[in-house]
Formats: C-alpha cells, structure tokens, sequence
C-alpha cells in the first residue's frame, strides 16, 4: 500500500502535469488527453496573474508562440476549463472567444482549484496516472527502475511510460553500478550521473530522506552531520551519512565553502538545485547569491568563533530591510563569498570588526529574499517567464513585439509504440477491427 | 432647492474634473454625543476625497456661503476649525459678493490653507485649473446625485443602507471601518434588492463607490505595510487586524464571537469579512497597482448613474489604459455582490456589463491600432516581410536567445503603449444603454 506522501493530491496533479507540459514543449502524446490539459491550462493561467482583459487572438498567440502550446485548437479547451474554475471571464459571441478577462488567485490555490476541476471534469488514464504519479516520486529523489516496476503495473505500461518521457526530455533511464536508474531532469537538472550513481549504491529510500532533509535545513555544514549524526534536529544513520558525505564529493556540483581562521574550511550542503520549472534560467546567478548567503549565515549560526546567530530568518529579513548586518569580529570572513558574489560590501569598522551592507540592485533584494526562503525550508513550486507577464500587463503591442519572432512552428509528435503500429498496421491490412 | 446649490454644483463639478471622490451636502454630528438621536451640529455642502502621494486619502472641503452678518475672514476660520475636525488638507470657500472681499483676508485664510472665492472670480479660478475650459462640462451633476439619494424615498426600505452611504460613513473615524460595516449595511437590506429595478443597481454602484474608499485606504496601507505581501498567513493577519482597529481589539472581538457561537453549540470559524478567500484576493489583485483602487470611487460612481440615467455603461472609459481600473471594478462589484447576499442575477447583469466594456474597449483599441499599422509606409511593410523570413529560419534553430528576445519584429512596433484612442470605431464598438 502506498505511503500517504506517495498519494496524488489534486495539487500534485496540477504542479506535475504543469512540469510534465513545460518538458514536453510543442510535443503532443496521444495518451496525453489529461495532462495537457491541465499542464497548459496550469502554465497559462501562471502567466495571467493580475493581467487585465485581453483579446483572444493575443492569448491564443502567447500560448502558441510563447508558451509552446503544440496548436492553436487547444487554447479554447483551456480558457474553458479556466472558466470553470473562475480563473478567467469569458466575452463570448456564440461559440466564439472575443475577450478573456484574467482573475487568476496569488498564493498556492491555483493548483488545488485547477486540479480539481479538471478532476471533475475528465478522467486521468492509465499512462497518466502512472507518469503522475512517477513524477512525484521523482521530484523527491530519483529510483531505480526495479521498483517502478514492483508498483503492480504492466511491464507494457511502464515501458511506455518511460519512453515517452525520455522522449519527452522529463525522464531519463540511466544505467550505473548495473543497475537502472530513473531520474527526472526537471528535478535534477545536475549531476545526473552523480545522482544515478548515489541511488544505486545506497538505495532510493535513502537518498530520498537525506534529500528531503537537506531541502527543510538548506545549508547544513557537513561537518555537523558528520559529528552530530543528524541533519537540522533529525537523527540519521551511517549509510545517510554517507550519502550527504557523497552530496559533497567528486561527481557533485562543490556546495559553498566557507574558510575561517577559528573553523577551517567548511562545506555548506543543499538540496537539488530546481530545475527549469521551478527557476528559469536567468534567475541561477540569483539563486547561487542565495545560497552563499545561506552558507554564510548557517556558518554564523552553527559554527561560530564566540557569538551565534539565534534566528537566520531574522538576521536576513534585517539585511533586506535595513540594508546592512551589524558589526561583528567575524563578518570578514563569514561574508567573504557574499561580497565576491557582488551582493553586498564589507565595511571595516574597526580592528576586526566588519559591517556587510547590501548592494541596493533588484537581483540582490531578490537574492536575500530567496535566501531567507530557503532557511524557511520551502522552494520555488513553478516559475512563469517575467518577460511575458510584463508583456500582457503593459498591452497588446508590448505582446506583439514579444510574439513577433517565433512566427512559424514546427509540430513534433512522439513516435507510436511498436504494439500501437502494429494494431494500426492490422486493422488497415483486415479493414475491420 | 437651495439658494447657494449653484455654487454647490460648480465646487462639486470642479473637484470631480480635478479626479477627486466628491460628495454634497455631508451632514456633520458627533459621534460621542448623548443624544438619543444623533445632533445635526452642522453641514458640508461638497466634501472631497483626492488620491495623496503616499496612498492614502487627502479629505478638501468645500463650502458656499451667502455671507450674511458673518466677514470672510470669520467664514475662514470656521471652515478651518471643520478642517480639523476632519483632519482635512485644504479648504476651499465659495463667497457670494455681498460685502467686499478684502485682498488681505484672502492672504489670512490661504495661511491655514483655506482658498477664499468669490462668485464671480470662481469661473476664472476654475478655467486656470482645470485648463482652458475649467469644469462647467463636466457631466456628472449635483441633481444626478440627489437622485441617487431620493431612491429611499420611493424605497424606503433601502433606507437604512442610503442613510449609512450618504451620512453615517461620512462621519466615520477612519475610512477602512467602512469596509466592515458598509457589507453589514448591505446584509440588512439584501432580500429587498430587486436586479430589475435600475435604481437598485444603481444604488448597488454607488454603495460600491463607498466601499471602494475604504478599500483603497486598506490596499494603501497594506502597501506600505508589505509592498506585496509574499504569503497567504501574512496578508491574512494583517487584513484582520487593519480591519478591525488591531490585534487587540480584533482578539476581542474574535473571543466574544466564539463564545456567542459556543453558546449556540456550534463551532466558530475563524472570525474574518463574509467571503474572506475573495476578499483577500481581491486586495492582493489590488496591490499589483495600489495606486488605481484610488479611482474606483469616481468609476462606481460614474456606473452608478449611467444606469439610473440609462446612459451608456461607462461610456467615457475608453482608452486601453481604463482596462484594468475596469477589471479592478469587476472584482470589486463581484466580491461586494457576494458578501452582502445580494441576488446572484444582480451581480451577473452589472458584471457582464463589465466584461462587455472590457471586451469593447480592447476591441476598439485593436481596431484603431490595425488602422494605425494601416497607414504605415510601403517601405516598412518589406522590411518586415524580410525579417519574418529570417526569423521563421531562427525559431527552427530555437536559440535560447531568441526566447527571451524582447526586440520588435519589424519598425512599425512601438516602444510605448499606444497613445489615447482618438480613431472612431466601428459600429459593433458603439456603446449601448443597459
């Protein structure tokens, strides 16, 4: 029986078909009736939030040349089911669309409320279900093959499911230790090797759990997992010691390492980096500042040379608001990385005593923000581009100019298994079924 | 009608043109008074709301006086001494010239920031600023208000929810205990509401004109307080505690509510406005540009009499840039509608004039922009044909670069949004009357 945290959520089901559609591009798969569905239905209405009226040729034209809808014919069923789920207002003239008026919610509820109207509205087949629910299983840690197919479905299903992933760039099936491993890169964007390699050797229930702890103690010095046997306040055992030791080493991304004159050199770890969904591309300077400072203040907190820092969130919520952290004997050193990254300056007081002031830029007010998300413990859930968002909310000829140069498509289906052509193949060579 | 309502109709007409939130004839009392009945202590023939700098309301008032027996300089001063009492930045008195008006009693009132008129000089003040042709056009009148307010007469059980709009909310200590109260008002009154009377509708607009101030006051607030408040937890507390004068008094309230309900045997829910979810969407939709919940009044207002005068919905907004203030309007109209109970067909007849308008003015906007590309010179039309080619060849490749190329396809594309629709429109664009 599955574990609860292994169950679908009507949440999941959005966040999940919305990652799958995002990989998938302008491929269309067959079996994909659901998850396109409310994978474009998702990504489009993230890209509306607090977006005034516009035209349906506008919408229809972002979704297409934009956000990589596979063809104009599924905009309707789209704004459709966002009218069902009071996302949009619809100005129709029979059958047809003139305006789209968004009301997209801020906050998590657009996944709840998409997810359950979609729910209600159409049936989630069987291909679906599965990658759904591989998908989640995926985002925590990758697995291996054998036990995707120990979850009591088809070899045939499983199979299929597999390759249409691989195909369509969301999974990928990679052997080490001779073993199968299954990782999806839009989780874990790097190091696949590295990670495949991890799960074979110690198993995915393990790396899933230091994984998971890692992402709720983003920062965590290796040198305290090792000493203390835990991660945050969570006990752990010799083989998840030795799998956060392998996070650290050869294979690995290096984590942000801090030198001090009173600790040594200490290395910093994090969970997966997100992936493209989750972060776009752009936004990885940003996200690297982040974690410098995260680096930093866990340094201050957990191996300081005389007075720790009681609250990170707290000392970075300041950072964000006052512009500076106080003086302190051990800033120069602890925020060393900070100001090589350009996030902000140290200024000598006196002595050793050090004062970091925030570089007053949009990206490292977004940085520190980011950072104070992830001593949170929580992560980015899907992103939205920015250029196209700003594009709708300044008006149609902003996004005009935006579309103008992705005119002409090109439309790639996944090829059809053998046993589908195969049946296809026999029914024209009988001419009945 | 009274003998001074003409100049109460041009201070009225001049605040409107200036963009502010004005109201006739605000009746003035005490709040902490002992009288069984509240004591008129005195009246304000045209108060003023103006959007400040730093998103909060800035109150101006208004006063026409006949001068009999009493100098301006005397009149000044009373009017500064209500100014305080409404906390209000500036004062502006209209004098009919029945005694001279000394130049050094101007100087004296403009001191405390009271602007001393008289009659006749008021037509040049007005035409020098709202320049050249001053407000005497301006369509909304003082009349079209009082029409408003006499739907109580013909309705008199909608008359506690006039008497809350036109009187008691005037003399609220701040304007975001409107919100609260406005929807209680409302509540009382909803199974009298009739979506086939126009001056129902009509009086739902306005009562949202109302609402709107208050709102605009809390989304202003809450700006300052968050920029945009980044969780659901932070913007949920904060709403609560603005909304009911502080933590404090909100744990009070929220602890007498549960243990009424307790009383009851049934569980409390945790205490918040009706449709809390909406309404916190609402501001958050708000917040995205805190600085249009401030024309929301004088938006409802405007509805509000075009359709008590079966005038065309919102007939003079119709630039692209009224898109959003008009969606910010739906979602008001929509949200209040539901709090206050009111009939479900009563939100969706004015709502989907909503979306109708929206639709035509970016239809209008569309129609005139395709003339404007129209009109373009021969040798840019090539040049775009040229960089279509070698784009279609680009998206073949897909670059990385090119998804997050913002450069315009071709010349014709502007930098800025377009300039304000001046192009007559098609017949299918033609506003029509409810």
């Amino acid at each position: 029986m599955a574990a609860p945290d292994d169950q679908l959520t009507t949440t999941d089901l959005a966040i999940r078909a919305h990652d799958i559609t995002v990989c998938l591009e302008r491929t269309t798969v067959p079996e994909f009736d659901f998850i396109s569905l409310l994978g474009m239905a998702t990504r489009l209405a993230l890209h509306l939030r607090g977006v005034q009226a516009v035209s349906y040729p506008t919408i229809r034209d972002v979704a297409v040349y934009l956000l990589d809808f596979p063809s104009s014919t599924v905009v309707k069923p789209v704004l459709e089911l966002l009218a069902e789920a009071e996302f949009v207002k619809l100005d129709t003239e029979g059958l047809t669309i003139r305006t789209v008026i968004p009301d997209i919610p801020f906050y998590e509820d657009v996944f709840t409320s998409l997810g359950n109207v979609a729910i209600s509205q159409s049936k989630i087949s069987e291909p679906e279900f599965l990658t759904l629910t591989l998908m989640k299983k995926l985002s925590a840690s990758p697995m291996l093959v054998d036990h995707v197919y120990q979850t009591g479905a088809e070899k045939k299903l499983v199979d299929r499911v597999i390759d249409i992933g691989s195909k369509g760039n969301y999974l990928i099936n990679r052997r080490a230790r001779g073993r199968s491993v299954l990782l999806s890169p839009t989780y874990f964007p790097e190091n696949v090797g590295a990670y495949s390699d991890l799960v074979a050797a110690n198993g995915a229930h393990k790396v899933k759990r230091v994984l998971e702890l890692l992402k709720e103690n983003q920062g965590w010095p290796l040198i305290k997992i090792e000493t203390e046997r835990a991660i945050g306040q969570i006990s752990i055992d010799d083989t998840e010691i030795q799998v956060a030791k392998m996070l650290a080493g050869e294979g690995f991304l290096p984590p942000p390492a801090i030198e001090t004159t009173h600790a040594g050199v200490n290395s910093f770890l994090f969970g997966p980096r997100p992936g493209k969904t989750q972060l776009p591309p752009e936004k990885r300077p940003v996200y690297e500042a982040a974690m410098a400072l995260v680096a930093s203040v866990r340094q201050g907190q957990l191996l300081p040379a005389k007075y720790a820092i009681r609250s990170p969130i707290a000392l970075l919520s300041a950072f964000r608001d006052r512009g500076y952290i106080r003086a302190n004997t051990e800033a120069l050193e602890q925020y060393r990385q900070v100001a090589a990254l350009r996030v902000g300056r140290i200024i000598q007081v006196e002595n050793n005593w050090g004062e970091l002031h925030l570089i007053d830029l949009p990206e490292n007010r977004e940085a520190v923000d980011m950072a104070i998300t992830m001593v949170s413990g929580s992560e980015p859930q899907v992103s939205a581009r920015e250029d196209i968002i700003l594009s709708l909310r300044q008006g149609e000829k902003y996004v005009e100019s935006l579309i103008g140069r992705k005119r002409i498509l090109e439309n790639k289906p996944v090829e059809i298994d053998e046993e589908t052509q195969e049946a296809i193949d026999t029914f024209l060579l009988r001419g009945r079924e | 009608m009274n003998k001074d309502s003409s100049q109460k109709d041009m201070l009225f007409k001049h605040f409107y043109s200036l963009g502010w939130f004005a109201q006739p004839e605000v009746v003035v009392f005490h709040k902490g008074g002992v009288n069984e009945q509240k004591k008129v202590i005195t009246d304000i023939d045209v108060l003023a709301l103006r959007p400040g700098t730093d998103l909060s309301w800035e109150l101006v008032l208004g006063d026409c006086k006949t001068l009999k027996g009493q100098s301006p300089a005397n009149r000044a001063l009373w009017l500064r001494g209500l100014m305080n009492f409404f906390n209000a930045s500036e004062g502006l008195l209209v004098l009919k010239k029945e005694q001279p008006m000394e130049a050094d009693h101007k100087l004296f009132a403009s001191s405390f920031n009271v602007t001393l008129l008289d009659e006749n000089e008021f037509d040049e003040y007005d035409k020098a600023v709202i320049y050249p042709n001053g407000s005497s056009n301006y369509p909304l009148t003082l009349n079209q208000i009082q029409r408003l307010i006499n739907i109580q007469v013909r309705y008199p059980k909608l008359k506690p929810l006039v008497e809350y709009l036109y009187i008691l909310s005037w003399n609220e200590n701040n304007f975001i205990d409107i919100v609260r109260k406005l929807i209680g008002e409302a509540q009382q009154i909803y199974q009298e509401i009739d979506p086939s009377i126009k001056e129902h509708l009509a009086l739902i607009l306005d009562t949202c004109a109302i609402f709107s101030i208050g709102l605009a006051e809390c989304v202003g607030i809450i700006f300052k307080q968050y920029f945009k408040p980044s969780t659901h937890g932070q913007l949920d507390e904060s709403l609560k505690y603005l909304l009911w004068g502080g933590r404090s008094q909100y744990d009070f309230v929220a602890r007498l509510r549960n243990e009424l309900i307790a009383a009851k045997r049934t569980p409390a829910t945790p205490l918040a406005l009706p449709e809390w979810e909406r309404f916190m969407q609402l501001v958050r939709s708000l917040l995205e540009y805190p600085a249009l919940a401030f024309s929301l009044p004088i938006l409802f207002r405007n509805a509000a009499i075009n359709v008590l005068f079966d005038q065309p919905f919102l007939g003079t907004y119709n630039s692209d840039k009224d898109l959003l203030l008009l969606k910010f309007g739906m979602l008001v109209y929509n949200y209040f509608c539901r709090a206050a109970k009111f009939p479900p067909q009563a939100r969706e007849i004015l709502e989907g004039e909503f979306v109708r308008k929206q639709s035509s003015v970016l239809s209008m906007s569309r129609n005139a922009s395709d003339k404007e590309e129209g009109s373009q010179q021969s040798p840019v039309i090539t040049n775009t044909t040229s960089i279509t080619e070698e784009d279609s060849q680009r998206s073949d490749h897909k670059t990385p670069s090119s998804e997050h190329d913002h450069t315009p396809k071709n010349n014709i594309q502007p930098e800025l949004p377009l300039e304000k629709n001046t192009k007559p429109v098609s017949d299918q664009d033609t506003e029509k009357p409810l």
